[in-house]
């Protein structure tokens, strides 16, 4: 016989099932499916509309360009709307629920921690990178503020896209550069253009004259004014090159030794003008696989940039082998570089100090630094006022490097 | 018997220093030669005044810019003239000068502006006080 179910059981079912109700209506307004709620009380049903107050709200959310995320104080995503999702290049469930930390760079790990942290009871701002599942990097500022909701203290995050911002900064410093090599290009040509329209002009007094001498001096020296032109074009054509990565390498094993004693051989006289002494430490027998004349060419960008900043100074040019790698230091005793010229210095066109203090197109240490030239840079900071040693660091096989550190 | 005019260059590119000095003395004028602003100020410290300067502007040390406010200041360098040699472009920076010669200059405005300014009668104290 069938057991009748009892009043109690009956009662619990009935309260199982209000609850399973009371817990889908809470979770169909925290989704967002409900706009109103009909509420039966002694005085009639009364109708709550959830549509004058948050909707608008949510709409509003929904449609930003900006993302906006609601943040845990442990810094989880409890909710984001889609141009968030959209800026990770995720779905939305892919993000609510994480860690917001899950999808900034590495770098930037401990700064979202400290924001967050401050954040908890400030409003704090930050620029960092986002960082999609390819690993692409989107610019981004991100706005924290404090929300109190009921019991709950929430964060509220606003996300800004800096990418067309950093686009259009980057159009102009390229513009802004290019106006400058144009200028600087233009002046380093006309120099050497002045001297040979001179000679040109001194020659054509002189025919007629009776002194070959005078006259061949002027044909070579006008001469040497083109090669020095033919120079500066080619260094130009070398900078398209490195910059569009068509600059091909001729690469062969080569004495590092007896290329830089080559070289100070070739240099000795513009040093003897620049009144700077040389003192060699050159370890025997280093061999590297390089592009011999970009190597030369690196070389004696790094050591005229001494002789060029640092007149009247010694230079120590030590070339040592330091376990698997050759370093090559050269070591002035000049003014030094400004740290934040440091940073710079290996661009195109950057020179540490003022255009108006000093010629050159700015390119030597570009050259000397591009990584198709299979030269690296590593940089440090200088002392002030102490000089400059630039380092060239190669692996025995392959590879190079260049890096600047503090002169003793 | 008149004294062919005296010229100061600085310029410190030696090429085209070089060449200008033999222009220059060929043309029976005579010359010194500084390669920066600061080396001319010490030039002119210790030696007979030019009656005319030919600066170029973008130099090390001290540019042709400083130097002529350095002189300017010097009542006793002020009145030389300046010819500036320059190599920059149109919108640079101004300079105070009686003619500014754009490179690359030609044999022929180089000497029509030698001449020119370095006949000016300027009363001068040719010795250093």
């Amino acid at each position: 016989m069938k057991a009748q179910q009892s009043p109690v059981r009956f009662e619990l079912d009935e309260l199982r099932r209000r609850l399973q109700e009371a817990e889908e209506t809470l979770d169909a307004i925290r989704g967002g499916e409900v706009d109103a709620l009909v509420v039966a009380g002694p005085e009639g049903e009364r109708v709550f509309t959830l549509r004058g107050a948050e909707h608008p709200y949510r709409v509003m959310v929904e449609s930003m360009n900006e993302g906006a995320i609601s943040l845990s104080l442990d810094g989880t995503i409890l909710y984001c709307n889609g141009a968030f999702a959209a800026m990770l290049e995720r779905p939305l469930d892919h993000v609510m629920g994480h860690k917001l930390a899950e999808f900034v760079g590495s770098e930037n790990l401990d700064e979202l921690a400290d924001l967050i942290n401050r954040g908890h009871s400030h409003a704090v701002r930050a620029e960092m990178c986002l960082v999609s599942p390819q690993g692409v990097e989107l610019p981004t500022q991100i706005s924290l503020n404090p929300v109190k909701m009921d019991d709950n203290e929430v964060i509220g995050v606003v996300i800004t896209d800096l990418s067309e911002r950093r686009r259009k900064e980057q159009a102009q410093e390229a513009v802004r550069l290019r106006d400058e090599f144009l200028s600087i290009a233009s002046h380093e040509l006309r120099t050497p253009l002045s001297t040979l329209i001179l000679h040109l002009g001194l020659l054509e007094r002189l025919i007629g004259q009776s002194d070959p001498t005078r006259l061949e001096q002027n044909i070579l020296k006008a001469r040497g004014q083109a090669d020095r032109m033919t120079e500066l074009i080619n260094r130009l054509l070398d900078v398209t090159r490195i910059a569009s990565g068509r600059l091909e390498l001729e690469l062969a094993t080569h004495d590092l030794g007896e290329i830089v004693t080559g070289i100070i051989d070739q240099i000795s006289e513009e040093a003897k003008k620049a009144r700077c002494e040389f003192r060699l430490d050159i370890e025997a027998g280093i061999r590297s696989r390089s592009d011999r004349f970009r190597l030369e060419q690196a070389i004696v960008n790094v050591i005229s940039n001494a002789l060029k900043y640092a007149p009247g100074h010694p230079i120590a040019v030590t070339l040592q082998r330091r376990g698997a790698e050759a370093v090559l230091m050269v070591d002035d005793r000049g003014g030094g570089i400004e740290p934040e010229s440091l940073k710079r210095i290996f661009n195109r066109f950057e020179r540490a100090s003022s255009s108006q203090q000093s010629n050159g197109l700015g390119l030597g240490l570009y050259i000397a630094g591009n990584r198709h030239s299979a030269w690296r840079i590593h940089s440090r900071r200088t002392a002030q006022g102490r000089g400059v040693a630039l380092h060239h660091r190669a692996p025995a096989a392959l590879g190079n490097g260049l890096a600047i550190a503090p002169a003793a | 018997m008149l004294r062919s005019p005296k010229i100061l260059l600085i310029e410190d590119d030696a090429d085209l220093a070089e060449v200008v000095a033999e222009v220059l003395l060929m043309e029976g004028y005579q010359l010194s030669h500084a390669s920066d602003g600061k080396a001319a100020l010490e030039l002119l410290a210790t030696s007979e005044l030019p009656d005319l300067i030919l600066l170029d502007l973008m130099m090390p040390n001290m540019n042709g810019w400083d130097f002529r406010d350095a002189q300017l200041r010097d009542a006793r360098l002020a009145k030389i003239p300046v010819v500036v040699l320059s190599a920059t472009g149109e919108r640079s920076r101004p300079i105070d000068a009686v003619l500014v010669l754009r490179k690359p200059v030609t044999l022929k405005e180089l000497l029509s502006a030698v001449k020119r300014f370095s006949n000016s009668s300027q009363p001068k104290n040719n010795r250093p006080s």
